[in-house]
């Protein structure tokens, strides 16, 4: 029972370091701010909410877990608002050039 | 005022799960604390039209959106993270306007964190009736219109019409 138990802990724990992996190899690769944004304000995401999850299963039935899921949604709440703001500080300054802009 | 108490009731109930102890010294403080929250935050407390969340039907709606965008948050990451580690990285990144018939600031301002949190969209300024939003690939931009996060969001403010 345990090692099934910790082996649901191991895979959420890599699931979530890899979208964290994938989030900063984003960062590194893409051109602009604003995909650069998208590569980390993402993965962020699911790559925290993973972990998170993990560390869940790895206490069981505990005041922490409520704690932990308060947390999690802290950061899904602050995450977007972040991003939200960053893209429109950039948008508005014309900071970037908006040659690839088609619609706006 | 009765947005007051309810306010102070969850805040204590977020007061109570952190200390997690029944004496009366923590029981105290929280009260006083509590009360210096509410008073010190008096403008930034929700106005009368925003407490529809507090309604069960509300709530109920709201939990709904909640499970759209998680599962849309997981399969949307899943295409984010092929196109980072493509070598050829096919990407195809657009501005463009996105109608919304939302009209209660809360909801619009949920339902654009709700996009910001998808993967492939970024809402970069909220209009009276458009978001202006940024795409990463053409495929995200198409799969916004229509989709099952958007009609979540619709009932988010149809339900009691």
């Amino acid at each position: 029972m345990d090692m099934i138990k910790n082996s649901v802990v191991i895979l959420l724990l890599l699931g979530g370091l890899f979208f964290f992996l994938v989030g900063t190899i984003g960062l590194y690769r893409l051109p602009d701010v604003f995909t650069r944004l998208h590569a980390t304000t993402k993965s962020d995401t699911l790559g925290a909410g993973l972990i998170i999850l993990s560390v869940m299963i790895y206490m069981g039935f505990d005041i922490i877990v409520l704690k932990l899921f308060l947390v999690l949604m802290f950061i899904w709440i602050t995450n977007p608002t972040a991003a939200h703001i960053i893209s429109k500080a950039v948008y508005h300054n014309d900071v970037i050039n908006k040659e690839e802009s088609n619609d706006v | 005022m009765k947005k007051n108490i309810w306010m102070g009731i969850l805040l204590f109930g977020f007061w109570m799960l952190l200390t997690f102890t029944l004496d009366v010294f923590s029981f105290f403080i929280g009260l006083i604390v509590v009360c210096f929250v509410l008073w010190f935050n008096r403008d930034l407390l929700l106005n009368e039209s925003e407490t529809d969340l507090y309604s069960y039907k509300g709530f109920v709606q709201l939990v709904k959106f909640f499970i759209v965008l998680l599962k849309e948050i997981v399969v949307a990451n899943i295409q984010v993270a092929k196109i980072v580690l493509d070598p050829k990285m096919p990407i195809q990144p657009s501005f463009f306007k996105y109608p919304i018939k939302l009209r209660k600031p809360l909801n619009q301002v949920i339902y654009a964190n709700g996009i910001t949190l998808t993967p492939g969209t970024l809402t970069i300024d909220v209009q009276d009736d458009y978001f202006i939003i940024h795409a990463l690939t053409d495929s995200a931009k198409n799969g916004l219109f229509n989709s099952d996060l958007e009609n979540a969001a619709n009932q988010l403010e149809d339900y009691h019409e």
